[in-house]
């Protein structure tokens, strides 16, 4: 019986429904109907407030309560209801037909059940916190075993090696914040010799991410085998997006195409952070503009272009370095990469660890990491 | 917090974070106040202290149902942080940016 008890409460309480669960299981005579009739108290039933202010065995016929619960055990048949009531909370009513008997239930049978109840309540409490961690217990492994293969997943399509270009050097670094970020980076070595780059960011984590982040990458790879610039395949991919997301996800996407020989960057942006060239000490933000992917149908983007000279370098990034913050909550913030940026020295250590190490360092050691990092470099000698 | 300021204007407070787990709190701060004569809907940022991709995916999704309902959205008190990031995202094209609340009031009142 109170393992069954224990179900309905529990089953209850795991909907996070704010509703008390009773049920009938009587030894005596059977109730019309359904032997064991299950009553979802609303929490704002006067039969709640009642029974809190007097927690004993009612005869529910001497009830006057305008109350749909009442309503519901008086149809089923009830006589008396015993009230669980622990620590200020009604979790539950044990509730009784007639008497096989036929007599009233008397004095000594109302003590009786009086008495069950203060020792039940509060045993049914503890095992129902029992049960409900259990659950929480295999409700975290499920998630953990959908995280596992959302990153087998992703980490599947994340490029094994970097692109052996001669005269360039190129580096990526991928942190995700959590076991399956919604960062991914990409690059693919075009027919003509040219280097196709991408750096985005899906608006989720988890599976859905994953799944979001491998279409993605594979309606790219495909509209740059049938396009030569980088705004017409952003272009296309959105428009084929568009269909495939929900309404509350979307890709930021920044889609550059890289000329070895001569260093021409062509670029267009889906409402990615900005890259950052690095001539000598200046530093220039590579502006561009745009709709992230999967928002709006037949969004045009604007591609702009740039030259990586001999010894000059860019740094594509995603918002989760940019927004990295402090324990006093301030961030690590563009103006600051900039200056790293402009600062390091190329024949230094590698700006990938020189950016993460400062990063680290300011968002103090401990500190959970909010977002993915994502941080790809082309360095041009 | 909301306030309908009259029929067609109402302001939501935006206070702590925007990320994935505001969904509930900002689509229920939103049914608070879509009035079948809304026409404005204010968001004030000026108490935001983050907001990730998934926030900006939230705001999205408001744009997006206020849109349909032909409601305009205008959002204040942006830090330059985030006012840059509605920019990067075209966003500041679809939701209209104000200083503060008091400008985009005064907006509102000459679209009356």
């Amino acid at each position: 019986m109170i393992d069954r008890f224990l179900t309905w409460l529990h089953k209850s309480e795991r909907n996070n429904q704010p509703k008390t669960t009773s049920f009938l299981d009587i030894k005596g005579k059977k109730v019309r109907g359904d032997p064991s009739p299950r009553f979802e108290i609303q929490p704002d039933d006067p039969i709640v407030d009642y029974f809190l202010s007097r927690p004993l065995t009612t005869e529910i016929n001497q009830l006057d309560l305008d109350s749909p619960t009442l309503k519901a055990l008086r149809k089923a048949g009830i006589k008396v209801s015993v009230p669980l009531v622990s620590q200020g909370q009604l979790i539950g009513m044990l509730n009784l037909g007639p008497r096989l008997s036929e007599l009233d239930y008397s004095t000594n049978d109302r003590r009786l059940l009086d008495l069950l109840s203060s020792h039940v309540a509060p045993t049914l409490r503890v095992a129902q916190l029992v049960r409900q961690q259990q659950a929480e217990v295999v409700e975290r492994e499920r998630m953990e075993y959908e995280l596992r293969v959302a990153a087998l997943i992703q980490q599947r399509f994340l490029p094994k090696q970097m692109p052996n270009l001669p005269r360039w050097k190129i580096a990526a670094h991928y942190q995700p914040a959590h076991m399956v970020g919604g960062d991914f980076y990409d690059f693919q070595l075009l027919s003509d010799g040219r280097l196709a780059i991408v750096i985005g960011d899906v608006a989720d984590h988890g599976i859905p991410a994953a799944l979001l982040m491998v279409g993605t990458r594979a309606i790219l790879r495909d509209s740059s085998r049938l396009l030569d610039s980088p705004a017409a395949i952003l272009e296309r991919a959105n428009n084929l997006l568009i269909s495939e997301i929900p309404s509350s996800m979307f890709v930021t996407c920044l889609f550059a195409i890289l000329e070895p020989q001569g260093g021409r960057l062509l670029y267009a942006n889906a409402g990615q952070t900005l890259p950052i060239l690095r001539r000598d000490e200046q530093v220039d933000m590579l502006y561009a503009t745009g709709f992230p992917l999967g928002i709006m149908p037949d969004v045009h983007y604007e591609e702009k272009e740039t030259i990586i000279g001999s010894h000059q370098s860019v740094l594509f990034y995603s918002d989760g370095l940019v927004e990295a913050r402090n324990p006093g909550k301030v961030m690590f913030g563009e103006e600051r990469i900039k200056e790293i940026v402009s600062s390091h020295s190329d024949g230094r250590d590698d700006l990938i660890a020189t950016l993460l190490c400062e990063m680290n360092e300011y968002t103090g050691l401990g500190t959970e990491q909010e977002d993915d990092v994502t941080l790809v470099t082309l360095q041009h000698s | 917090m909301t306030a309908n300021i009259n029929d067609h204007t109402s302001i939501i407070e935006i206070q702590g974070e925007i990320t994935a787990f505001a969904e509930t709190s900002l689509m229920d701060a939103y049914n608070k106040v879509n009035t079948p004569t809304l026409k404005r809907l204010i968001l004030n940022f000026s108490r935001l202290e983050y907001m990730n991709s998934s926030g900006i995916g939230l705001l999205i999704t408001l744009l997006i149902r206020a849109n349909r309902q032909g409601q305009k959205l205008y959002a204040t008190g942006l830090t330059e942080h985030y006012r840059h990031i509605f920019e990067l995202t075209r966003l500041n094209e679809a939701i209209h940016i104000f200083p503060d609340t008091e400008a985009a009031l005064a907006d509102a009142a000459l679209q009356n």
